[in-house]
């Protein structure tokens, strides 16, 4: 003991303090219960001005690891740093501990100054963020964010099917989907907004001094931006997200995270989906569940001048349901405005004073309440013009006096379920088609990577094409009504277009992937792809008559077809080549210019324009070349848009423009 | 005084009434309310006033609530009325209000016995 005070007075003379401390305090300290614990214990953290013991005591690591450890630590502006040493005094442990308070003089210089700051400053960034995506983590929300007071739009999103990117095709691949996720939001949100990763798939925005308008825009645009993203050659399940938002004035981050999480919740439930607090369609869809589960009574409006009506009809209804009444058509509409489709049905009158039944309609029919809210007119007007008049304006029922009152309750209540039904129904319709949509455009997806892998091309081929094509028709019909092209044909040929190969399947892979130029007769192998897809098609028997089937089986054969007849396998001439066709070889000429094949490196987007427009790659329709140079500015941009999102972590599609990066902000 | 030798008194189908509505209490509770009804108010300040609007809404209401009631006599009269209003003139109107007055003092008599 002797030995060691005497070498603690020499430590003294560079240290501003020096102690030494028992290792039951230690232990004490780091909460460690040790039956032989000293009565006083020193509470060493209370020299920091704490309130309780340190997060990292390092005299007790110093003791575990019987070594050494230094820690920093702050008292007011200063900084000390604390070193801990091991040693055996008598035979027992104890911590030697050294601090020195560090000020301007410890640095050496402005550059070591600097140095140390970068270094913290780094330090806190790693702590902060999120190793995978780049957001901030949940720890940065945790100390930084949650009590904030502030105005601002606050955002949940949660990936859609997230355990089945994870379990079906591992790990990998969730956490691509985590990163695309990250890229969609991170693109379409402003430099000031915040992107937390808030839990295993769920993303926490804060779009700070935002409009509810700009909130829904930027929330559904995200959503929508979502479903466009390929993330993965591996699947090619778009991603989609379900997102709950709110608008929070000078309230608690927290407190309005709680509130965007129900939303959240209720999105959900439809998946791909945004929901922002206030929405109609929620009041619907939450009134519905309590209704389903018998929680609360539908609410009516009884719309009538006299008092006696109103009372009449409300002592008829008010054990079922619960009642509004209006006095005239200026409060109907009053309460229409303020319940919304809070009022599952209006029991109308004709004759009011201020605005009448006919008034109350034509409101509804502006606002197209109508088509939500049932009305049931009660009038002692007869006359087939009044009856008429109020069914063309939208009425579900008319009512004359003197009424029945079982017929009445009858009427309102069959009007009631068949609007709940009506409402249960649309929900489960648009479940389903989301679901058949996903799954055709899985199999589409697994049908053309099959192709694909075997021709060796890029992962993008398909996606580019299925683009390509989209514009290119979106385009060709806002031009000319020659084609007739629906918005519905246009996407059925977009997705039949992801078929057009399917033909090299057949054809030997030494010809497929051959890096040189093809000899005559392996081109000649070669071109049979576009008869070999049609006749694959027409195999497939029981859908000959498919739109889809026919589309694909027109583009398989024909899309290597040329306008002046120079193409195959048959020459056909202008339009005899089914629109569908031309248009499909063009996307894939131009495609196949910018990318990169065993034959030829990639050209640019310019080049390729200058090259399909100087009839370097065969002629085709002169309409479809001026859609094409219409076009050009947005394909390059959404040909890079593309491209980035499907694989974000390449170098070479990061060369994009200042204006389109400040086109992500608002 | 019985809810159906009321309605004998008034002009009214009894019989009707009940099977309409909800039991012959829920009938008697409103035809009682029937006095506070303010509808022969408006269409006799409307008339006074020249009001044809006012007038009309009056009458229209409480054919109405007669017809509700099956007070069958004064719904006679008053939709007698309430045509002769709706074609846009006061004029006539005068013996078509007498009748409709003197239908309108003897239920509220009848109805207050029932009090």
């Amino acid at each position: 003991m002797e030995e060691i005070k005497d070498k603690m007075e020499h430590l003294k003379d560079i240290f501003d303090v020096v102690r030494l401390v028992d290792d039951r305090i230690v232990c004490l300290l780091a909460g460690e219960p040790r039956a032989d614990r000293p009565q006083e214990p020193c509470e060493c953290y209370s020299f920091w001005e704490k309130k309780q013991p340190c997060e990292n005591c390092i005299a007790y690591k110093a003791l575990q690891e019987k070594g050494k450890g230094s820690k920093l630590e702050f008292m007011d502006s200063g900084v000390y740093q604390v070193l801990a040493d091991y040693v055996e005094v008598d035979g027992r442990p104890y911590v030697l501990e050294m601090l020195k308070k560090l000020d301007e003089n410890t640095f050496l210089d402005t550059y070591g100054y600097e140095k140390l700051m970068e270094r913290m400053e780094l330090y806190s960034e790693k702590l902060y963020r999120d190793a995978l995506t780049g957001t901030y983590n949940r720890r940065f929300y945790e100390d930084e964010v949650k009590n904030r007071v502030e105005s601002a739009g606050v955002a949940v999103i949660d990936v859609d099917d997230f355990k089945i990117y994870n379990d079906t095709y591992g790990h990998h691949v969730g956490d691509k989907a985590l990163v695309a996720t990250a890229n969609v939001i991170r693109r379409n949100i402003r430099k000031t907004d915040l992107l937390i990763r808030y839990g295993g798939d769920e993303f926490l925005l804060i779009l700070q001094k935002v409009s509810r308008w700009v909130l829904s825009k930027k929330l559904h645009q995200i959503c929508e931006k979502m479903r466009e993203t390929m993330f993965s050659d591996e699947v090619r399940i778009p991603l989609s997200v379900s997102i709950g938002g709110v608008l929070t004035e000078k309230d608690r981050i927290e407190d309005a995270v709680r509130r965007a999480d129900k939303m959240m919740y209720y999105a959900k439930k439809r998946k791909n989906t945004v929901i922002i607090e206030g929405d109609k369609e929620l009041e619907r869809t939450e009134q519905d569940e309590s209704l389903e589960a018998g929680n609360i009574k539908e609410q009516i409006l009884i719309a009538d001048d006299s008092e006696m009506n109103r009372e009449l009809l409300s002592e008829m209804f008010h054990n079922d349901l619960r009642i509004l009444e209006a006095r005239n058509g200026r409060e109907c509409i009053n309460m229409l405005e303020q319940y919304g489709t809070g009022i599952s049905l209006v029991l109308l009158d004709i004759v009011m004073p201020e605005v009448d039944g006919f008034g109350v309609l034509s409101y509804m029919n502006a606002n197209r309440w109508i088509d939500d809210i049932p009305v049931i007119m009660i009038s002692s007007e007869t006359s087939e013009a009044h009856i008429r008049r109020a069914y063309d304006m939208g009425a579900s029922d008319y009512v004359s006096r003197p009424f029945d009152a079982k017929v009445v309750h009858r009427r309102v209540s069959n009007t009631l379920k068949l609007y709940a039904k009506q409402r249960r129904l649309l929900r489960l319709l648009e479940k389903q088609l989301y679901e058949k949509e996903k799954n055709n455009r899985i199999m589409v997806s697994i049908l053309s990577q099959i192709v694909e892998f075997r021709n060796g091309e890029s992962g993008l081929h398909v996606i580019h094409i299925n683009l390509l094509t989209s514009l290119i028709l979106e385009r060709l019909q806002e031009k000319t009504d020659r084609y007739g092209i629906s918005r519905q044909e246009q996407e059925l040929i977009a997705t039949a277009s992801t078929l057009h190969d399917i033909g090299k399947i057949a054809i030997d892979e030494k010809i497929l992937n051959k890096p040189g130029k093809l000899t005559r007769e392996e081109f000649e192998i070669m071109k049979t792809h576009t008869v070999i897809g049609a006749n694959m098609l027409e195999t497939v028997e029981q859908y000959q008559n498919e739109p889809l089937i026919e589309r694909a089986h027109e583009i398989c054969r024909w899309h290597h077809e040329r306008y002046d007849g120079r193409g195959y396998p048959d020459g056909l001439k202008g339009d005899e080549i089914p629109i569908s066709a031309q248009v499909v070889a063009l996307a894939d000429v131009y495609d196949a210019l910018v990318s990169k094949r065993v034959y030829k490196p990639a050209y640019s987007h310019e080049k390729a324009i200058e090259m399909i427009l100087n009839g370097e790659c065969g002629a085709f329709n002169p309409l479809l070349l001026e859609c094409l140079t219409d076009i050009k500015d947005q394909l390059r941009k959404e040909m890079q848009l593309r491209s980035r999102e499907a694989y974000p972590e390449r170098a070479d599609i990061h060369a994009l423009t200042q204006a389109e990066l400040d086109d992500a902000d608002i | 005084m019985t809810l159906e030798e009321c309605y004998e008194k008034i002009g009214g189908n009894y019989k009707e009434v009940v099977q309409r509505l909800p039991g012959e209490n829920f009938v008697k509770k409103f035809a009682v309310k029937f006095l506070d009804d303010p509808s022969f108010e408006t269409l006799k300040k409307g008339l006074e006033e020249q009001d044809l609007e006012t007038a009309f809404r009056g009458a229209h209401t409480l054919k109405g609530v007669c017809q509700n009631l099956s007070f069958d006599a004064l719904y006679q009269v008053s939709a007698a009325l309430t045509e002769s209003l709706r074609a846009g003139t006061l004029e006539g109107s005068g013996p078509l209000f007498a009748k409709v007055e003197e239908q309108y003092r003897r239920t509220v008599e009848g109805l207050r016995e029932l009090q």
